[in-house]
């Protein structure tokens, strides 16, 4: 009883974008979809329910999709999110209500308290929501995907102490009011539920190569007598390096050659593949987040996708181009430990 | 899937009648089945998230979940689409067949114990005595498997492997979901079907009961499911469940027979009571009223109650399918009615499914010779005898007697002695088993070549073969320096020593847990005086970097040579000693079986095979004329070869192919540049003309069919050729056959760049010789090697000794041929070689059968 769920940043993902920047090639990215086995995909930076149609036709017709964008308070930041999901193995979760079955469809989520004496606020791009019950089974997995806005002025490049705070801030704000909501909730049957938020943060863990800014691996909620734990995982470099980031890369070499100077044994293997990963891969930021409580006795597994060495021979340039700026990650739920 | 398609059929056509329900007046009859539906799902679903154990959870699969008699549930979807979803939840979570194995063994060696203890004189029947005298309650002692586990899982056993068994935290989430979910159906349903209140269990009444179903206590059990049995009027297996707890009360001897006949009368009217409740059929195969029924015989009369009993078993039976725990508990039902044909049938299908089939072989045998002795259809007892004489090993059977002399004393006692006899080899073949598992750890901690390559198992082993090529790999490695330092320094590693007592200790824990030993002073002296006594060379071992060449030489020489057993043969012929003086001492078969389960639980506990079915293969080996296996790991070199089994042939083509491609690669290096020397490999026409023009032996032209290639110096005079084939080295003197060197025993000399070998030179000598005083591994060769040796020993051998079995040189160097590379080549064959012929469990028999010091008698 695996599940396979995953996390990809389309990067600017339009339905009929063909220049020199941009020219997915969709084949490529069903092909990746299919052979690592997806059993639901969160997509961000998809512009149209068009593009995620055009996709969903070189998937086949096992697989459903729903697309929506989010109202945001930045016309920028309106790129819309999706699910993907294979509908052998899973469905949209239904509801039991006064009037019957309701079959619950993907939202973006918009209703949720904020708490500005905490640093709070409400979110420059509102999460995408969907419940998915895996066929076969009494349970549902419930899905937060977001995709937490970069900076106010859109400008990819920036550390400005106010955009960092303003992306925790986010990431705040998603596990302490939307996610310990949702966790919880009963819709209208008995089925135990397991939540994750995944997508693209903007932070990196601190336990991966990359550099500030970071998001904290455990973030705590009080609720009165109880700490719930939201534990975020993937600790690898998702984001491709751009071109003209050497003193980036010569930073984290250092960086890497110092912790494993500090190390009794090295892996000759794993050091080849850490040196690998610093030259193509700039950030680590996509994740998943669970509560640690509740995923107790399942066993989780998450990591990346290296689709750059495994279907583009390491073209960092053609990937960028044809796939996407980022490499997807993948989350292995094993409901039997 | 055939269940799911045939719940995707029965909502369609339930769909038109859900349609119409509007409105619907229900009988009585409708009411009651509807609750006891609910109930039976919910206390189900219910056992198994209270229980959190994964055998329930198959158990409640089997019994009630995937066994609900579909026609005779209430229409209702939601119902069934929950039913449904358990289903589909539950087959998610199942036991894994390993584990499943493994609770049924536990249950049958139960069975088997519960029947020797009660049996103790088990020719009674030969005796003419009857079984129906004999106070045999299996039914009630042990009960079926459902019943069983849930007892002992009260006693607490199990208790090492009670977290393998839990169940995953997300199976008890969803359970927990559905059982809610059933809850809720519940309460709709009660409202539709206006079933009164009191027909419906609640989730309170349920998890109180099965609170009480888990109690240890049996008269507090039965007064707890005293107090509740109004709210459980309308539930069957409730009435089943506080019948099974007042029968075993009856069946206490250390109550008063006062108190066990007033028990035993309340568990006959709760069993009555039971099936009064239980005539709604909702289950297709009803093993709760299978064992209902044999647990009420257990409390019956044979002679007055003898309908009754009949009844009883004819639902027993009839609930049985294909589950051979109620089909052996029948069984025991019909000895103990006299019913000796259908018990014998009974027991026949026990045997043929392989189901306690020592133990229901040894009663069927009983019967079958019964019947002779008493002339009740001689001849179909003689033939049935003979036919299950080939379903077991014979000698586990009760013996025939068919020198026509009745003398029952005599086959009692014969019959007991060869039990006795057939539980000592077992003993013999797990601790052989338990030695050789020791014996691979102690060798792998001092003789490991290179600890950087990883050997399997059986490079470990001591047989003739394993050592030899073990000896050769150290020696080997000993040459190169840098290796020998490295090797000396692992050796040098104090954790070395430790981890030797370590396995010492681990040894005689072992035996400890085991409950075997007797006298346990007597063999701790034992194995002290033995580690005692070679203290100097351990200490040596330790040491070896700082000891003078010539010390060093001494200390290797002995590394390669003193064995475990030199360390603990002594010990281990002690220990043996006192587990045959128990086996001795048994005086009937229940004490037989005692021991039978010692031996089982050491087995387990160590993770060693089952000494009953290794007994049982050797021994049809054995008897099919197999044992030309026993001393050969290399069973590709037989005479199958010459294509006698088209599976060998094929196998050796395989083989052959695999190695031409091996030399392949060689043949540009094997013979160095300039030289006249050729290097000839099997399918190139070269080849195919040495055999033609130049071979001038028989001996020779026959080995083409295996010469992979041959090294022709092409010479004239002086012609010495090496043929090298899938057996080995053959060294020809102009064209003939001067020489066989097997693989096994080829080393290369660095000195002397050379291979060096045992094997045997052409025959000399006049002198006859007694081949039974050759070592085993040289019989097989003479039985089994294809030419020059069959060539040689046909008609008669006519060898010499001395040069049979003799270190030969293999010296092509100065023709050219570059030694270390032929040497490389011939490495590589022999993991072809050994990966063609698993040496996996054969190979264990056959080391521990002929390297041990415990008798097998195969």
């Amino acid at each position: 009883m695996i599940y396979r769920i995953g996390s990809f940043n389309m990067y600017k993902f339009q339905a009929y974008r063909s220049d020199k920047e941009i020219s997915k090639d969709l084949n490529k990215v069903a092909e990746i979809i299919r052979t690592e086995r997806f059993d639901i995909i969160a997509l961000q930076e998809i512009f149209s329910k068009t593009a995620m149609d055009m996709l969903l036709i070189r998937l086949g017709c096992n697989w459903k999709g729903s697309w929506e964008s989010p109202r945001s308070t930045s016309i920028q930041a309106a790129e819309g999110y999706a699910f993907l999901w294979n509908t052998d193995r899973i469905e949209l979760a239904e509801s039991v209500t006064v009037n019957g079955k309701r079959t619950y469809y993907p939202r973006i989520y918009n209703q949720y308290r904020v708490d500005r004496t905490k640093g709070q606020h409400t979110l420059v791009r509102n999460p995408y929501y969907g419940r998915f019950h895996p066929i076969h089974t009494f349970m549902e997995i419930r899905l937060i995907n977001v995709h937490i806005m970069y900076s106010k002025n859109r400008d990819s490049t920036s550390d400005n102490i106010g955009d960092v705070r303003m992306r925790k801030n986010e990431i705040d704000t998603v596990v302490k009011s939307i996610y310990v909501k949702e966790a919880d909730k009963r819709y209208g049957n008995n089925m135990p539920a397991y939540t994750l938020i995944l997508g693209d943060y903007n932070l990196n863990l601190e336990s991966s190569m990359a550099s500030w800014p970071y998001v904290d691996e455990i973030i705590e909620v009080e609720e009165g007598q109880r700490i719930r734990r939201i534990k975020t995982v993937q600790e690898q470099l998702t984001t491709l390096r751009r071109a003209n980031a050497q003193k980036k890369v010569q930073e984290q070499l250092t960086t890497l050659r110092r912790a494993n100077a500090q190390k009794k044994e090295i892996n000759n293997q794993e050091e080849m593949e850490d040196i690998y990963s610093i030259n193509k891969f700039a950030n680590n930021y996509d994740h998943f987040s669970y509560d640690e409580q509740r995923f107790d006795g399942i066993a989780i597994l998450a990591d990346r996708i290296d689709t750059l060495n495994k279907y583009l021979q390491n073209d960092v340039e053609r990937h960028r181009k044809i796939i996407s700026d980022h490499v997807p990650i993948v989350l292995n739920m094993n409901m039997r430990k | 899937m055939t269940d799911k398609k045939k719940y995707a059929e029965f909502f369609l056509d339930t769909l038109g009648q859900i349609m119409n329900k509007e409105n619907k007046e229900y009988t009585e009859e409708e009411k009651e089945r509807a609750a006891y539906a609910l109930n039976l799902c919910t206390v189900s679903v219910s056992q198994i998230v209270n229980y959190n154990d994964i055998n329930i959870l198959e158990q409640e699969y089997e019994t009630v979940l995937n066994n609900l008699n579909l026609e005779k549930m209430p229409k209702d979807e939601a119902l069934l689409n929950i039913i449904k979803q358990i289903l589909d939840t539950v087959t998610f979570f199942r036991i894994s067949e390993g584990d499943r194995q493994f609770i049924d063994r536990e249950y049958q060696h139960k069975l088997q114990n519960a029947l020797w203890s009660a049996v103790p004189q088990f020719g009674l029947l030969v005796a003419g005595g009857k079984w129906k005298t004999m106070a045999v309650s299996l039914a009630t002692q042990v009960g079926i498997g459902y019943m069983n586990y849930r007892k002992i899982k009260a006693e607490s056993a199990f208790d090492k492997e009670r977290a393998r068994w839990r169940l995953d935290r997300s199976a008890i989430e969803q359970l927990n979901g559905l059982r809610r979910e059933l809850f809720d159906a519940a309460w709709r349903l009660a409202d539709e079907y206006q079933f009164p209140d009191e027909f419906r269990l609640t989730e309170t009444q349920i998890e109180q009961y099965n609170r009480i179903l888990m109690d240890n206590d049996l008269v507090r059990k039965y007064e707890r499911l005293d107090s509740i049995k109004d709210k459980f009027k309308q539930y069957a297996p409730f009435w089943y469940q506080f019948g099974n707890t007042a029968a075993k009360i009856s069946q206490t001897n250390s109550f008063m027979e006062v108190t066990r006949n007033r028990y035993k009368d309340y568990a006959c009217r709760h069993y009555e009571m039971f099936f009064k409740l239980n005539d709604k059929n909702m289950l297709r195969i009803d093993q709760i009223a299978a064992a209902c029924a044999l647990e009420y015989i257990d409390l019956l009369n044979t002679e007055k109650d003898a309908k009754k009993i009949d009844e009883l078993l004819e639902i027993a039976v009839a609930n049985s399918d294909g589950m051979m725990d109620i089909i052996q508990l029948c069984a025991m039902a019909y000895l103990k009615k006299g019913d000796m044909r259908n018990a014998s049938l009974v027991l026949r299908r026990l045997v043929n499914e392989d189901y306690n089939t020592v133990l229901n072989a040894q009663i069927l045998s009983n019967i079958y010779v019964s019947d002779y002795i008493y002339k009740r259809d001689m001849d179909v007892a003689y033939s049935d005898y003979e036919l299950l004489a080939t379903r077991v090993v014979p000698e586990y059977l009760y013996p025939f007697p068919y020198d026509g002399i009745y003398d029952i004393a005599k086959m009692e006692s014969t019959f007991y002695e060869k039990q006795q006899q057939l539980l000592e080899i077992r003993y013999h073949i797990a601790l052989n088993e338990f030695i050789e598992k020791y014996t691979i750890k102690y060798n792998r901690l001092f003789q490991t070549p290179d600890k950087s390559k990883s050997y399997p198992d059986t490079y470990f082993l001591d047989n003739a073969t394993m050592r030899q090529r073990r000896i050769n790999e150290l020696q080997d490695m000993l040459v190169n320096s840098r290796k020998k330092q490295r090797f000396y320094m692992s050796l040098s590693d104090d954790m070395v020593i430790d981890t030797f007592f370590d396995i010492l200790n681990e040894i005689y824990e072992a035996m400890e847990k085991s409950s075997l030993i007797i006298d346990s002073e007597s063999l701790e002296l034992t194995l002290t005086r033995s580690i005692t006594l070679k203290k100097e060379y351990m200490q040596s071992i330790s040491n070896l970097t700082n000891l003078s060449d010539v010390e060093e030489e001494e200390v290797c020489k002995r590394l390669l040579k003193v064995t475990f057993r030199d360390f603990v043969h002594d010990f281990f012929k002690e220990f043996d000693k006192q587990i045959m003086y128990s086996v001795k001492k048994c005086n009937d078969m229940g004490e037989l079986a005692k021991m039978e389960t010692r031996l089982r639980d050491f087995c387990i506990a160590q993770g060693l095979s089952n000494p009953t079915k290794k007994y049982e293969r050797k021994y049809r080996e054995k008897v099919e004329g197999k044992d030309n296996k026993k001393n050969s790991c290399r069973k590709i070199f037989s005479q199958r070869l010459l294509g006698l089994e088209y599976e060998a042939q094929e196998k050796a083509n395989t083989l052959k192919k695999c190695l031409i491609n091996i030399s392949e690669e060689y043949k540009e290096n094997m013979v160095m540049p300039n030289e006249k020397t050729m290097f000839l490999i099997a399918g190139n026409s070269d080849f195919d003309n040495y055999f033609n023009r130049r071979v001038r032996d028989d001996t020779i032209a026959k080995k083409e069919g295996s010469t992979i290639a041959v090294i022709d110096d092409t010479r004239n005079v002086m012609d010495n050729d090496l043929l090298i084939t899938t057996e080995g080295l053959i060294t020809t003197s102009n064209g003939k056959f001067s020489g066989f060197i097997p693989y096994d025993s080829v080393r290369y000399r660095k000195d002397k760049d050379s291979l060096e070998g045992e094997g045997y030179d052409k025959i000399s000598s006049e002198k006859i010789i007694d081949t039974e005083k050759l070592p085993p591994f040289m019989q097989t060769i003479l039985k089994n090697a294809t030419s020059p040796l069959t060539v040689i020993t046909a008609p008669i051998p006519t060898i010499a000794l001395k040069k049979f079995l003799s270190k030969t040189l293999v010296k092509y160097n100065s023709k050219g041929v570059k030694m270390s590379e032929l040497y490389d080549m011939i490495k590589r064959f022999m993991l072809e070689i050994d990966k063609m012929q698993p040496q996996a469990e054969p190979c264990h028999i056959d080391a521990a059968d002929k390297y041990s010091f415990l008798d097998t008698g195969l």
